[in-house]
């Protein structure tokens, strides 16, 4: 079922380019000093991703000491809150890259653990380049809160369901939890991003 | 009543429309799921169904679409309650007055988990969970199975095996496609109508994700290819994007022009999905009221699938790779009884870019235990190659466990003429599906004349038949023996295929076997193969690497005008020409004069290494490579990395290419040398599913001689223990990312410890620090990957 207000934006693959910090964050290399069989799995890379992102726009309520509710949904955790700095409403967005991506990964790793290494970290801070683009969509310039997803400090992975559902995240984008809670497509990110 | 089966001949049939915006007009919360209000407020329930058998709908869909064991524990109530809502409508409709056949539908929606090997679902436990919804479906009383809004072909066939093991209702199966045409995980229009109608299902079609209008290229690609009727029930239109419009954009009438257009392709089962009302449903019935109904069209297509796409067979011919049978193959029958599935991988992977169409998987060794290691296998290489795959085992139950896990519609090799045969193979294909490869030989043997295997192959035919399974999907192999044994042996079998192509069959052929026990078998093989395609052969296997198989094929297409505007042809004769091949001759020789091996290591590069590292055993033993060649080029590469002057990626690949050229020297050491001596497992912990950094550990430990085992992620310390013992390790790796599985850690590494004394524990992971590993009692920190190697070679150098 799809929540009616809901945003949802399939992005082409020219529209964004990976982000360069992230990248050799994860790599330890520049795109520019990568080597040249890694430029190739790259450009392969780029032809399997599917790039599409969901967002809600929902308000904030303060609950007790450390929790708080958004859109219904109760969180605790103190650095969320922090994060927020008082905003009353905030936006839940969720992104991927595709299922085909995790294939691609997997037939890498088969192959070349080295290729897989790099091709994994290029294709992560590719998604956080999604985000970015998202939040520029989305926000325009209005100023916002730094975006946080589960996991950050401590919040925890626990409330990951409920934000996807929030988002119709299963039924847009395809993205589903295992039973550790980790999303699939493993290129997914969930973000909760407050309104100033 | 009578069955919808028989309505599906007769007249289109009208599904209902969306269920979440008129129970969100009705007052559902924003949060609550919609089978909430099964046990809460059955009676809006009722009036939703109402309202749509009264617009025109012949089928409601019970309001079970999240429903399952999963996540309601009293997921049998929630049934109950939906289809006594159901049936409530349907009689409510009649008492009132309404006219015509009413049927209500189990809607079996999508489990909310992705199925292994991208998501962590098992397949079998997702026919489990999907098997406990249909029994309690049967149960209450409902007329067909609805499986709809799947995005996965696996998870969609997981479901319809369930409710074919479980009713024996009849089933429609409706995907979600997105604009490119395809299922998330990248399945055709093509690759779902193989799938589906070889398991036999009444429906099938599209459903949800996108409006009529960008759906209209699918339906007419379903409507191509499929001989069943065809379910289209699209949005109305699509959620609200960035730029202001409001959610669901296209309104009723324009909907029912576009479903009108939907029908006139040949679409026979028509409904709405999320965004539409009754009043969408009876603006469809009345705009389509005038289009003619003609049931769906037998195609008469023989394909198979993959999870991506379908391969027809009978137009141009098809090559089925044969490089994955142990037979001859003495490495791959060492990487069978080893169990290096990467090995085969890597064959699969090599044929693939060779040009096979399919490849040919068997794995019959008498020393293993075959249907294990087949489905092993085969899922392994459906989760690395798209080619569709053909399952060859003499054992049903090989054949049976692999055709159950298949990713898709499989060629089956095989079934023969014996009665034993007949009776194992062909229910396998009649209840999985696939594509049946058909011996022409019986008890009597291989009939020595064209006539008898004709006669045979007829045979055959008429016992598929009682199965429901026709020409279109069996191909017959009139058996390619060896001319030296046999003079007119190539010439019986090629006068078997033409007449097999007369009688409309389709015929596949092992080509090799004909050049059995001559020298120069390349030249025989070839001609023949050329001699067979121009009979009408529709499919060979034989080994894609082979350059005269290669040239005779793509020759054959370019004469044949099966190759249009020669568009394979020419890439393929200018990437194998002469002097394309002179060009890669003279690059091997100048890196090996560019000092060679070490060189290659230093760089990274992989692709040469065998012909390099064999070039320095003319001059070396096996030990001085590894000694003065290869290891003093990783420590090269290893102080450049930790001086800051070489980079990760550069080290891994240093340490792959050297790994290879390991591979090739472990050929030719002195046997006596045990890898067990030096061999460490490498997990990640519980409750894990990072596996990057463990990865790069087992690629830089394996460049330096040592042997790993990878027991993979998410391992119970149960399970690391049972391998620790079973192959008496001395080193055990363990990988953590997370902070809330360091315990899973401490807790493994405590067991370790305690059941075996003598063996050592290294942990690391980003999570972990000096202090953790000694909190939990690990041996030694690796703080990166380089760190871990030193601590192995202390291990192992004491």
């Amino acid at each position: 079922m799809i929540n009616e207000n809901i945003i949802f934006r399939k992005v082409l693959p020219s529209e964004f380019k990976v982000n360069e910090y992230e990248l050799t964050a994860r790599v330890g290399v520049c795109y520019s000093c990568m080597e040249e069989r890694l430029l190739e799995n790259v450009t392969d890379l780029m032809e399997r991703i599917s790039p599409k992102y969901t967002a809600v726009k929902l308000p904030i309520e303060y609950l007790s000491e450390g929790s708080l509710a958004i859109g219904g949904i109760e969180i605790r955790s103190r650095d969320l809150i922090k994060n927020l700095s008082g905003a009353t409403g905030a936006y839940l967005m969720a992104v991927t890259l595709g299922a085909e991506v995790d294939r691609y990964l997997m037939r890498l790793g088969m192959l070349s653990g080295a290729e897989r290494f790099v091709v994994d970290g290029y294709a992560s801070a590719l998604v956080e380049s999604l985000c970015d683009l998202a939040e520029g969509e989305i926000f325009g310039d209005e100023p916002h809160c730094k975006r946080f997803s589960p996991g950050y400090g401590d919040l925890s992975i626990d409330i990951q369901g409920k934000l996807l559902s929030a988002v119709s995240a299963e039924n847009l984008l395809g993205i589903t939890l295992t039973d550790k809670k980790m999303m699939v497509p493993t290129k997914s990110v969930t973000a909760i991003v407050g309104c100033k | 009543m009578r069955s919808i089966r028989e309505l599906l001949l007769e007249k289109r049939i009208i599904l209902d429309g969306g269920t979440g915006t008129l129970l969100q007009r009705a007052g559902l919360p924003v949060g609550t799921p919609p089978e909430a209000w099964n046990i809460t407020n059955p009676e809006k329930i009722e009036e939703l169904h109402l309202s749509y058998f009264k617009c025109g709908s012949d089928v409601v869909a019970t309001n079970t679409f999240g429903v399952n064991a999963n996540k309601y524990e009293n997921y049998g109530e929630y049934i109950a309650a939906a289809v006594s809502a159901a049936k409530s409508a349907r009689d409510r409709y009649y008492r009132e007055g309404g006219v015509g056949e009413k049927f209500i539908a189990y809607d079996l929606g999508p489990s909310g988990r992705m199925l292994a090997p991208l998501g962590d679902l098992d397949f079998e436990e997702a026919v489990e969970l999907f098997a406990k919804n249909v029994r309690e479906a049967v149960k209450c009383g409902v007329d067909l199975i609805f499986i709809e809004t799947m995005n996965d072909s696996y998870e969609t066939k997981a479901a319809v095996l369930a409710a074919k093991e479980n009713s024996e209702l009849p089933i429609f199966v409706s995907n979600v496609y997105d604009e490119s045409a395809k299922l998330m995980t990248g399945a055709s229009p093509e690759a779902m109508v193989a799938l589906l109608e070889g398991l036999g299902v009444d429906a099938l079609g599209a459903n949800c994700s996108l409006g009529p209008d960008k759906l209209l290229p699918v339906v007419e690609r379903l409507c191509k290819a499929a001989s069943v009727p065809v379910i289209v029930k699209p949005n109305a239109g699509l959620p609200k994007i960035l730029n202001g419009e409001s959610a669901f954009d296209v309104s009723a009438t324009e909907f029912a022009d576009y479903m009108k257009k939907i029908a006139e392709c040949g679409a026979s089962v028509l409904g709405g999905c999320c965004g539409t009302t009754p009043e969408y449903i009876s603006e469809t019935v009345k705009a389509i009221s005038d289009i003619p109904f003609a049931p769906a069209t037998e195609k008469n297509i023989c394909a198979v699938s993959s999870y991506t796409h379908a391969l027809t067979i009978g137009d141009a011919p098809v090559l089925v790779g044969e490089r994955i049978n142990p037979t001859g193959k003495p490495k791959l029958k060492a990487a069978l009884r080893e169990n290096n599935l990467a090995y085969i991988i890597g064959e699969a992977v090599s044929e693939e870019e060779a040009g096979a169409d399919a490849l040919d998987v068997n794995v019959g060794l008498p020393e293993i235990d075959e249907p294990e290691m087949m489905v092993r296998v085969v899922k392994e290489l459906q989760a690395v190659t798209s080619l569709p795959l053909q399952i060859d085992s003499g054992d049903p139950v090989a054949l049976e466990g692999a055709m159950r896990i298949y990713n898709g519609k499989p060629l089956v090799n095989s079934v023969n003429g014996k009665e034993e045969s007949l009776r194992a193979v062909l229910p396998l294909v009649k209840k999985y599906g696939g594509v049946l490869i058909a011996l022409t030989m019986d008890e009597a043997g291989i009939p020595a004349d064209s006539d008898g295997r004709i006669k045979i192959a007829k045979k055959i035919l008429a016992e598929a038949e009682k199965y429901g399974i026709g020409k279109k999907n069996i191909i017959f192999d009139p058996l390619a023996m060896a001319v030296s044994s046999d003079e007119r042996a190539a010439l019986v079998t090629l006068d078997t295929v033409r007449e097999l192509h007369k009688m409309g069959c389709y015929t596949s052929l092992g080509v090799s076997n004909v050049s059995f026990g001559l020298p120069a078998r390349e030249k025989i093989t070839s001609t023949y193969f050329a001699l067979a395609l121009s009979a009408g052969l529709d499919m060979a296997i034989m080994n894609p690497h082979s350059r005269p198989m290669m040239d005779t094929y793509h020759a054959f297409c370019a004469l044949t005008g099966k190759d249009a505007g020669f568009r394979r042809y020419i890439p393929y004769a200018e990437a194998n020409s002469e002097a394309e091949l002179k060009a890669v001759r003279k690059q091997s020789a100048e890196e090996s004069s560019a000092g060679g091996l070490r060189h290659a290591i230093v760089k990274g590069i992989k692709t040469n290494i065998r012909a390099l590292t064999e070039s320095e055993l003319v001059s070396k033993s096996p030990l001085d490579v590894i000694n003065k060649e290869i290891v003093p080029a990783l420590n090269e590469v290893g102080a450049d990395f930790e001086a800051g002057r070489a980079y990760l990626p550069g080290l891994l690949m240093s340490a792959e290419a050297a790994s290879a050229a390991f591979e090739t020297l472990k050929e030719k050491m002195p046997k006596g040398d045990s890898d067990n001596s030096r061999r460490i497992i490498l997990a990640t912990v519980r409750g894990d599913i990072h596996d990057i950094g463990k990865n790069i550990v087992k690629v830089l430990l394996e460049s330096y001689g040592f042997a790993v085992t990878d027991l993979g992620r998410d391992v119970p310390p149960e399970k690391i223990l049972a391998a620790a013992k079973d192959e008496g390790i001395r080193l055990v790796g363990l990988s953590a990312l997370m902070t809330t599985t360091v315990p899973a850690m401490e807790e493994t590494v405590k067991l370790l410890h305690r059941e075996l004394p003598d063996c050592r524990v290294m942990v690391g992971g980003a999570v972990l620090t000096q202090e953790y590993a000694e909190m939990m009692g690990a041996d030694f920190y690796a703080k990166d990957a380089m760190e871990a190697v030193k601590i192995a070679k202390a291990t192992f150098e004491k």
